[in-house]
């Protein structure tokens, strides 16, 4: 005996959904047909409706016909199809085969029904008592085991559903699980996996455990609902906020019931009359059941009878007269809703729902089509992370009705936000970025990468301008990687934005220190950004028009191809005709930035992984107004491909790039000139291997080639022309370097858990590179992180120390350069220590403590080497020594429904960062420590974001730092040949400037319409004016001295139209 | 008529683009003269490059109104990595003191030369650290005070000016070349285009007043009288007045510096030309108020090169 049930575990268990069937009752053709349209809603419904009430019409002296097609449809709802197919070849056939006999006996042996029970012929008397002992319980689930999302699917933020079918036996096992319909291989795994391992309690018939058969859909979404326990809980509580909501449409479908079964009785009694029994319909089933149970192994249960017997089903019956077919899109966008739950209820009157007809869910593009016989209906659209949709419909006779749905997500929608699968961070500290929340954070412009600037250890840069000053250690010591190759600059001149688009981001990944054996050759921090791949179900993009610039995105499936994606995005500034159409008492000023950016993606999926294609570049330059000059200019553009492929808990990735980067900067006249310019060719190759439930590696890759160029050029004096001729006889020194360097590293690292909560990250890193003719060098880095998971899920200490070696600057390495020709490495090992804990499902509070010491750096020299026998000086020298020490604060409450009660909000998030540091530096072993000069004591953020509904968000950022340090000068030596003063200097970096403090607002209003949406915005920097002091300006001679201010309230607002 | 200078005393910092407006305070220009700043505005050598055996010597050009000032003159021999704000200063930190100038040498590099309002060297002895020519500092300290040196030794030794001292200096140019440089000569200034003549000029407030200046084109000693190829030479010229405001008057495609409405030129000649074109743009002066006025005016090459100009007017 085989008892089938339909339950969605993601829901509660066995829920309002559950539909079953249970196909023991083989001589009750009617209600199998009615068990098979609870398995499957739509068409087969229809069909096996059909066939009871042909059944019904046909003579029951033909049970055996009957009794055959029902066994069959017992083994499995699949099977249905084929036993419609079957269906008029059996119907000739009146007596069943003798192996259809032979089989019988067999079933009977699983099933509780004896023998006599089998010859018992039809007693309408002992009907009712038949049917009341047939007294069926369906399984119920008493272990739960959910499923481990798989680890690519969650990477590439993929979603599916499993369609599967499993077999329950007596005990409550489950055995013989089958995939029905597959949401692709590592889903349906998972998904397999984590079926095997449920918990039943049995099916029972009149109280004895029988197996049963239970279809299954198990859906994997990006939520806590299936990955997360936070996003559960969050699930419940909208439930409960959504109650309300419910209890309306539950009352319409009471009353729609209520109405169903005096419409049902009703038609009982008609059929009493017509068939001339006194008992209602159920006694009917009772007596087939009886005779069916007689010859039968099975039991069918058909949980909605009701439905089934009412004027409803039987208008389903009917055949079919038109058709219902469109595409489910989320409103304000191009996004199609795959496995929405289309549900069709009967209209009755105007508003009232009557009974419930069909079911179906939307294909994965979001179509659907349904078949319905013509007449007014109610159509209910639940999909997940959306607001149900509510629409009614009028079908006439044959009709082909198309149409599009536009479902409207839930401002909590738990999908928004990207859910990272716990992976094992081999970072002691490193902070993640979710973009969807980060790109409205005040002050950021709707730039995710520019919010880097909030991250704990992160400096204050003058003027924001971009510098990343990450734990007290210079710019240039923290490298920036795009896919795991490093791009010259992160942001545009200024720091006003980023060179990349946001939007095409997946994820940026920032560590102030300790980081991993994948990253060398930087002694700060790393940042790592990754590109996500561009949307392929429909054509999306937006424009975005602000006050600075504009950007165009387009993204969406490749022309004429089945699969693959691809992306284009734009961006052109127009400060320069902002500010130079402003008034001049309003703003004077004479230089304007001008920037573009760009990016094109293609994204196609190849031998079991994605191959991607990215061209991205950036140009910023500086014009002067009046002379129409630039002064600055620089520009870079990188193509990379990259091939990735995850399988298991395994991963590979392979990527080539090649970029070209060019800088000009002129001062002054030309009285100095810097330029250089280089091109790349890197390869880079990451493969992770799981070797046991203890023990992962990861080992790896990565070269580089460099075509170098480097030129500076010194003028004694000004001229009236720009002279590019390298032996200009007015250029004191003009000097220009070609050469070519080449890099190769290789790094080893294992991810190792000796027990359960411990976690032991050894890596080992080492570098070589041969550059500047003098520059040969191998560089062996050892790194260690501890993790210990005190408390589950709650409470993890982690420590980290490693070796880190960064090469000079290149143009040090050349004496033209005036540099030294026998730099070497310079070297820091770092110390990391710290917590991070848990406080709620939303809440985090992550405290480290930093020590990071730092010797062979490149210093300036006052000594002097003899070169051809001249005397010349050293310019730098590996003296320099450092030392950082400090502690970082982060408190974060990620995106949730708990938030302050009042004002209407409905959704949250925030951060607190503080970081208390010093940085310190030294020329020599024998001098005493200085301040560095990107020394910053006291670094808070604290932003907070709220959202409302109808589209309004709003968020504040409040930034505290302590003033630079700075070396004051105190007087002026007037050289009469270049008619300048050289300043003097007072004691090194031994003032500093005045804290830093600002407010930023931002506020953003969006309108959604069905395929589009608009938002407009106002980001406000510096709300309350003020008046920062960046710089420390003297006159001429130095007599004087005043401060630079930053800039003071700054509006920025924009329009953006997405589709 | 937007005020570029502005923008090119930020050029330096480069970011700092956006920002003028947020400046404090407005400064004045150096060219301002004022008689709570003093400044000196020219040091000029006799001849700007000398020879191993050659004299040179020194005069100044100061402006410290109705004051009495007192000289020190130094002497210092830089090593490579020092400049002016710091020859003088290591010295005395490696040497302990200073002490005057007897027999000089690349060795004994720093010493007093003289407290005179001039100056003047010989050297004789071979280029230092090996080069065919070397740069050494001729140090100026001036002060409103009557011993120049007492009042300002401390400020001499640690390169630390202040209001008493006003520390200034030249390189003077050292080497074994033949044809050492000389000095450019202004030839005179003009008033709408005329030379001016008279020591003390009349001229009307009320009237546009064009300032122009004409160089004795023969001083250019790079520029020789018939060029083979085209030959050019950079001059600047600084205007320093204590009237009114000057600004330029036409532009013609010269740049010009923020804050000292100096002019640039580039002097050349191409080959058969008959005349060196050396022509400086003019500028515009407006007085603002009648009194005596005083107006200087420095030219500098920039091999060291230099000459100066003092001219007074009568604004009525």
């Amino acid at each position: 005996m085989i008892l089938s049930n339909k339950y969605n575990p993601e829901s509660v268990f066995f829920h309002s959904k559950l539909s079953l069937w249970i196909s023991g009752l083989l001589f009750l053709a009617g209600l199998l047909a009615i068990s098979f349209s609870m398995i499957k809603p739509a068409n087969s419904q229809q069909t096996s409706k059909q066939n009871k009430i042909e059944n019904n019409k046909t003579n029951k002296s033909d049970k055996k016909k009957e009794d055959k097609k029902v066994d069959k449809d017992k083994v499995s709802p699949k099977n249905k199809q084929e036993n419609k197919k079957q269906q008029p070849d059996k119907n000739k056939n009146s007596k069943p085969s003798s192996e259809d006999k032979k089989d019988k006996p067999d079933k009977s042996k699983n099933s509780k029904p004896s023998s006599e029970d089998k010859k018992q012929q039809p007693d309408k008397s002992k009907k009712k008592k038949k049917k009341d002992n047939n007294k069926i319980t369906y399984p119920k689930l008493v272990k739960f085991i959910k499923a481990e999302y798989p680890e690519k699917a969650l990477q590439e933020s993929r979603e599916g559903v499993v369609f599967l079918h499993m077999t329950i036996t007596k005990e409550g096992k489950v055995t013989d699980v089958k995939v029905v319909k597959s949401a692709g291989k590592e889903f349906d795994e998972a998904a397999v996996k984590a079926v095997k391992q449920f918990v039943f309690k049995p099916a029972t018939v009149n109280g004895n455990p029988v197996p049963a058969k239970v279809p299954l859909r198990y859906p994997f979404k990006l939520s806590g609902k299936t990955t997360s326990s936070d996003s559960q809980e969050k699930q419940k509580k909208e439930e409960k906020k959504k109650d309300k909501e419910k209890k309306a449409v539950k009352l319409i479908e009471k009353k729609a019931e209520k109405k169903k079964q005096i419409d049902k009785k009703q038609q009982q009694e008609r059929d009493d009359k017509k068939t001339g029994k006194g008992k209602p319909d159920e006694s009917d089933q009772s007596y087939e059941d009886k005779n069916q149970q007689g010859d039968s192994t099975s039991t069918a249960i058909k949980d909605r009878a009701t439905e089934d017997s009412s004027p409803t089903a039987k208008i389903q019956n009917k055949k079919v007269q038109a058709t219902v077919e469109g595409v489910i899109f989320q409103k304000g966008s191009s996004s199609k809703i795959g496995d929405a739950n289309i549900l069709v209820y009967q209209k009755i009157g105007k508003d009232s729902f009557g009974s419930l007809i069909k079911t179906e869910f939307s294909k994965s593009n979001g179509s659907f089509q349904i078949k319905l016989p013509a007449g007014d209906y109610w159509l209910l659209i639940k999909a997940p992370g959306c607001y149900d949709y509510k629409t009614s419909e009028s079908l006439a006779l044959g009709e082909n009705l198309k149409v599009q749905y536009f479902v409207e997500r839930k401002i909590d929608d738990p999908y928004a936000t990207v859910i990272r699968g716990k992976a094992v961070r081999k970072e002691v500290t490193r902070y993640s970025i979710a973009l969807p929340e980060i790109i409205s954070i005040p002050g950021t412009q709707g730039d995710a990468l520019r919010s880097i600037q909030n991250m704990p250890g992160v400096a204050r840069s003058t003027f924001n301008l971009g510098f990343l000053i990450v734990r007290g250690a210079a710019p240039e010591d923290t490298r920036v990687f795009f896919e795991g190759h490093e791009i010259p600059q992160l942001y545009h001149f200024l720091g006003l934005t980023s060179v990349f688009n946001s939007d095409l981001l997946k994820k940026i990944d920032f560590m102030p220190g300790n980081f991993s054996a994948r990253y060398g050759r930087a002694m700060g921090g790393i940042i790592d950004v990754f590109s996500r791949k561009p949307k392929s179900d429909a054509l999306h993009g937006y424009l975005d028009i602000d006050l600075w610039d504009t950007s165009l995105l387009v993204e969406g499936p490749l022309p004429k191809l089945d699969k693959g994606s691809f992306a284009i995005s734009l961006r052109r500034s127009y400060i320069d005709s902002v500010l130079a159409a402003a008034p001049e008492s309003l703003v004077e000023i004479q230089v304007f930035p001008v920037y573009y950016d760009y990016q094109f993606m293609v994204n196609y999926p190849i031998l079991k992984g994605d191959l991607r294609f990215i061209f991205f570049g950036s140009d910023d330059r500086i014009n002067f107004e009046e002379t129409n000059e630039q002064p600055y200019s620089s520009n870079f553009q990188k193509a990379i491909l990259l091939w990735q492929r995850k399988w298991g808990k395994n991963n590979l990735k392979a990527s080539v790039a090649v970029d070209s980067n060019k800088l000009q900067l002129k001062v002054s006249d030309n009285r100095f000139r810097f330029g250089y310019e280089f091109n790349n060719a890197a390869w880079r190759l990451d493969y992770t291997r799981k070797l046991s439930d203890k023990l992962k590696l990861s080992w790896g890759l990565d070269g580089t080639v460099t075509d170098f160029n480097f030129n500076i050029a010194f003028r004694n004096t000004v001229g009236g022309e720009d002279n590019e001729d390298p032996d200009d006889p007015f250029a004191n020194i003009s000097e220009t370097v070609n050469d070519i360097f080449f890099h190769q590293a290789v790094y080893l690292e294992a991810i190792w858990n000796p027990i359960k909560k411990l976690t032991v990250i050894p890596g080992l890193r080492a570098d070589f590179l041969d550059k500047a003719d003098s520059f040969q060098d191998y560089a062996l880095d050892p790194r260690l992180t501890v993790k210990y998971e005190l408390m589950k899920d709650k409470l993890e200490l982690k420590t980290g120390i490693g070796m880190y070696h960064q090469d000079p600057d290149t143009r040090f390495l050349y004496r033209k350069g005036f540099g030294n020709p026998n730099l070497t490495w310079q070297d820091a090992l770092h110390t990391t220590a710290g917590f991070k804990w848990q406080i709620d499902q939303s809440t985090t509070l992550e405290i480290a403590g930093f020590y990071k010491y730092l010797w062979d750096l490149v210093a300036n020299s006052e000594n002097t080497v003899m070169v051809d026998g001249k005397e010349v000086p050293l310019y730098k020298e590996n003296t320099g020594i450092g030392r950082i020490y400090g502690a970082e604060v982060l408190l974060k409450k990620k995106s949730s429904l708990n938030c302050p009660k009042f004002f209407g909000i409905k959704k949250c998030f925030g951060w607190l960062s503080y970081t208390i540091m010093r940085s310190e530096r030294k020329e020599t072993a024998d001098d005493p420590y200085q301040l560095f000069s990107f020394d910053q004591t006291h670094i808070m953020t604290a932003l907070f974001s709220v959202k409302w509904s109808g589209g309004w968000q709003a968020g504040f950022r409040f930034r505290l730092a302590s003033g630079n340090p700075y070396t004051p000068t105190i007087g002026g030596i007037y050289d009469a040949d270049t008619n300048n003063y050289i300043g003097v200097k007072g004691d090194t970096l031994s003032k500093r400037l005045p804290m830093f403090h600002q407010l930023d607002f931002r506020v953003d209003k969006k309108f959604t319409f069905n395929r589009w949406s608009l938002t407009l915005y106002l980001d406000l920097q510096n709300l309350y004016n003020n008046q920062v002091t960046e710089f420390m300006v003297y006159n001429y001679n130095y007599t004087k001295s005043t401060t630079l201010n930053g800039l003071p309230i700054f509006p920025s607002f924009g329009i953006k139209g997405a589709f | 008529m937007k005020n570029s200078k502005k923008a090119y005393k930020l050029i330096p910092f480069l970011f700092l683009f956006i920002t003028i407006a947020c400046v404090e305070e407005d400064f004045p220009a150096s060219a301002e003269l004022n008689p709570e700043e003093p400044q000196v505005l020219a040091i000029k050598a006799l001849p700007p490059e000398i020879s191993p055996g050659e004299t040179a010597s020194f005069e100044s050009l100061v402006w410290w109104p109705e004051t009495d000032i007192s000289h020190v003159w130094l002497l210092c021999v830089p090593l490579p990595y020092e400049d002016l704000n710091n020859c003088i200063k290591n010295y005395v930190e490696r040497e302990g003191e200073l002490t005057d100038c007897q027999n000089i040498t690349s060795e004994d590099n720093a010493c007093i030369l003289t407290q005179d309002a001039t100056a003047s060297i010989q050297l004789d002895y071979p280029i230092p650290f090996g080069g065919e020519s070397y740069q050494i500092i001729v140090e100026m300290v001036v002060s409103d005070q009557e011993d120049a040196w007492n009042t300002c030794q401390e400020a001499i030794e640690q390169a630390i000016p202040n209001e008493n001292c006003l520390i200034s200096g030249k390189k003077l140019i050292y080497s074994n070349t033949e044809d050492n440089n000389l000095n450019p000569v202004i030839s005179h200034l003009t008033l709408d285009g005329s030379p001016i003549t008279e020591a003390t000029q009349i001229v009307n407030s009320s009237n546009d007043i064009i300032l122009g200046v004409k160089i004795d084109t023969d001083s250019i000693d790079e520029i020789p009288e018939n060029p083979e190829e085209k030959i050019k030479h950079y001059l600047e010229f600084s205007w320093y007045y204590n009237c009114g405001k000057m600004e330029r008057y036409d532009d013609t495609g010269e740049i010009t510096d923020f804050g000292t409405n100096n002019r640039e030129i580039i002097c050349q000649k191409q080959p058969g030309d008959s005349e060196t074109e050396c022509n400086f743009p003019q500028n515009y002066w407006k007085p603002e108020e009648a009194g005596n006025c005083v107006i200087y005016g420095v030219l500098r090459d920039n091999n060291g090169g230099l000459d100066y100009i003092v001219q007074s007017f009568l604004v009525e």
